[in-house]
């Protein structure tokens, strides 16, 4: 009676991540409906059990950063287990006595843990992973800055920081790291020509770049549309920094907006509207604006002072955040409308995950220099990935 | 002089491809360094114009020869979070006139730097706009905007990369540069 009194709390402990219950001893399944992605919403408890080395590292991080927390087979309400030889196991559902997965990965270490780790996390979830993009490790690309500032190079690597590799080597100003959607390929901000600031199309797979926006003033700050046939940025060729859209090869550039002072431009999923950071009457503000044209719109994040670094979660429903408050910069999120922003962590420039759950950001540390780190917005669980070297900044989830 | 301008455009494609060339060797299906870059795409044409806050249009970017010495002591400094020009740094401004008036060939990149304390994306549009102020001060005083472009630096230039307001007093800024056109660019970062 006690033993099933303290399994019927936990339970209802974790009654946000459970579907469908069997309470112990009794056969009437008690239907809990899984609800909508929350803030604070507890971590899912699985236990890991027969795992060793990176394999451990690897799975361990990955569930993190998606919402799990890591306890011990008796606090778990999912059991993975090791099948032993190689990488692979079984995923057994506590309450729901089942097995939700047995499988075992061809090849070793990182990659097969990752690949597993998607498995179980669509078979507890039902929904995607994000350890693989397209049937490789998921990448983030960020940049890297050996003094802490100045010249610096763009970096590749996956998104738990391991595997990193340069794909620049120009020793110039480089900033706003874009992927290409579905494409091993970067745009990017360089300064390597002319110290002026251009926007390079990058095909990593080539190894070839060019040029695809190059004006007088700054040509700044550019974002791929997801359907990756255009490019939004910030140029000021026309008196201010403003956004303007064009095609992704930097044909039919078009002016979107006329204020004060735009920067960092991302997408809505269905690649129709773009977000930015703005200033109306002197306050910065979010906005967004139709790529046909028209109106800005002015997005309320009343309480997130200062927000800059719009970005849209891929389901459409949540913009992710910098508020500022003089030196204290903070992850924040907010519905696609505007409303009430939710405090996430202290962090800036955040970049979602396919899951439109998992971020990963910028942190300041000692001397002001950046490090990265992955968060999952709704548990707030997040995880700090190696330093490559002096500042690692701007990062962006490949999708 | 033909035979210089040459070996010049050589050097400068040399210097480029070497720049983007070089393997990363432990990954052979990503080959980021591969080739060299392709020449820029011909120019789409401006768009259209709004205003004239940052002294009216820039169609083209300026390259050439960078003087960063002879208006080094003209540097304008800014307050915090603004990007408006201060009066006391107004005279520098005229000495930045007056110097584009005596030298009729001499033409200007003005590039707008900020303090650390903002975030990457907001201080790349900041330092822009902290150019163009001074750009469109310097129409006014009769410049051609022809003469004049921006960039921003963002906070990736600091003057003095200490972590406190004497440092960065110095770092929101606009420095001066003289660009000498055609008389060959500069490829990597300074």
């Amino acid at each position: 009676m006690k033993n099933s009194l303290k399994i019927c709390l936990s339970v209802l402990a974790i009654a946000g991540a459970v579907a469908f219950v069997h309470a112990q001893g009794d056969q009437t399944p008690i239907k809990i409906s899984r609800p909508a992605n929350t803030f604070g919403m507890p971590p899912i408890p699985v236990s890991l059990e027969g795992f060793t080395g990176e394999v451990l590292d690897a799975l361990k991080f990955d569930l993190y950063v998606q919402g799990f927390s890591i306890v011990s087979a008796a606090d778990a309400q999912y059991n993975i287990t090791s099948s032993g030889a190689g990488v692979g196991g079984r995923v057994m559902d506590r309450y729901g006595k089942k097995e939700l997965l047995a499988r075992s990965y061809s090849g070793s270490g990182r990659a097969a843990a990752h690949a597993f780790a998607n498995d179980i996390v669509e078979a507890i979830t039902g929904k995607p992973g994000i350890s693989l993009n397209r049937g490789s490790t998921a990448r983030i690309a960020f940049k890297v800055q050996p003094a802490g500032y100045g010249p610096g190079e763009v970096y590749i690597s996956d998104f738990d920081g391991r595997n990193a590799q340069a794909a620049t080597s120009d020793k110039a100003i480089v900033a706003s790291p874009a992927w290409v959607s579905g494409k091993l390929a970067l745009c990017y901000n360089s300064y390597a020509l002319d110290h002026n600031p251009y926007i390079f199309y990058h095909d990593l797979d080539t190894g070839k770049r060019k040029v695809i926006a190059r004006y007088g003033g700054s040509s700044i700050s550019p974002s791929v549309s997801p359907d990756g046939t255009k490019i939004a940025m910030v140029l000021s060729k026309g008196g201010l920094p403003n956004i303007y859209v064009a095609n992704i090869d930097g044909t039919n550039v078009r002016q979107l907006t006329t204020d004060d002072e735009d920067s960092s431009p991302c997408w809505s999923p269905d690649s129709m509207y773009i977000y930015f950071a703005t200033k109306v009457n002197e306050r910065r503000t979010l906005a967004r604006v139709s790529i046909a044209g028209g109106d800005i719109q002015r997005i309320s994040t009343a309480g997130a002072p200062n927000p800059s670094e719009p970005d849209v979660s891929p389901d459409g429903k949540w913009i992710a955040f910098t508020s500022q408050s003089g030196s204290y910069f903070n992850i924040c999120v907010v519905p696609i409308d505007g409303g009430n922003p939710q405090v996430i962590t202290s962090g800036e420039d955040p970049s979602w995950a396919p899951n439109s759950r998992t971020v990963v950001f910028a942190k300041r540390s000692a001397g002001e220099r950046y490090t990265l780190s992955v968060l999952d917005v709704f548990t707030k669980q997040a995880k700090d990935i190696a330093r490559i070297s002096g500042s690692d900044s701007e990062p962006a989830w490949a999708k | 002089m033909k035979m210089i301008k040459l070996s010049c455009t050589l050097a400068l494609a040399l210097v480029f491809s070497v720049a983007v060339t070089g393997c990363h060797g432990h990954k052979p299906k990503l080959n980021p360094m591969g080739a060299r870059v392709n020449p820029p795409p011909q120019e789409p044409g401006p768009g259209p114009t709004f205003g004239n806050q940052g002294g009216g249009d820039q169609s083209t970017p300026l390259t050439g020869q960078e003087d960063r010495q002879t208006l080094a002591a003209q540097s304008i400094y800014f307050n915090y979070d603004s990007a408006a020009v201060k009066k006391a740094e107004r005279a520098k401004l005229d000495a930045v006139a007056q110097y584009l008036s005596n030298n009729r060939d001499a033409k200007l990149k003005i590039e707008g730097n900020c303090d650390e304390r903002g975030t990457e994306g907001y201080n790349r549009s900041l330092g822009e706009k902290r150019a163009l102020s001074a750009r469109g001060a310097l129409v006014k005083m009769g410049i051609s905007a022809s003469r004049i472009v921006t960039i921003s630096n963002g906070k990736d230039q600091p003057k003095d990369p200490g972590h406190a307001e004497s440092s960065w007093s110095q770092n929101r800024r606009d420095d001066f540069i003289i660009i000498h056109e055609g008389a060959g660019g500069n490829v990597n970062g300074s």
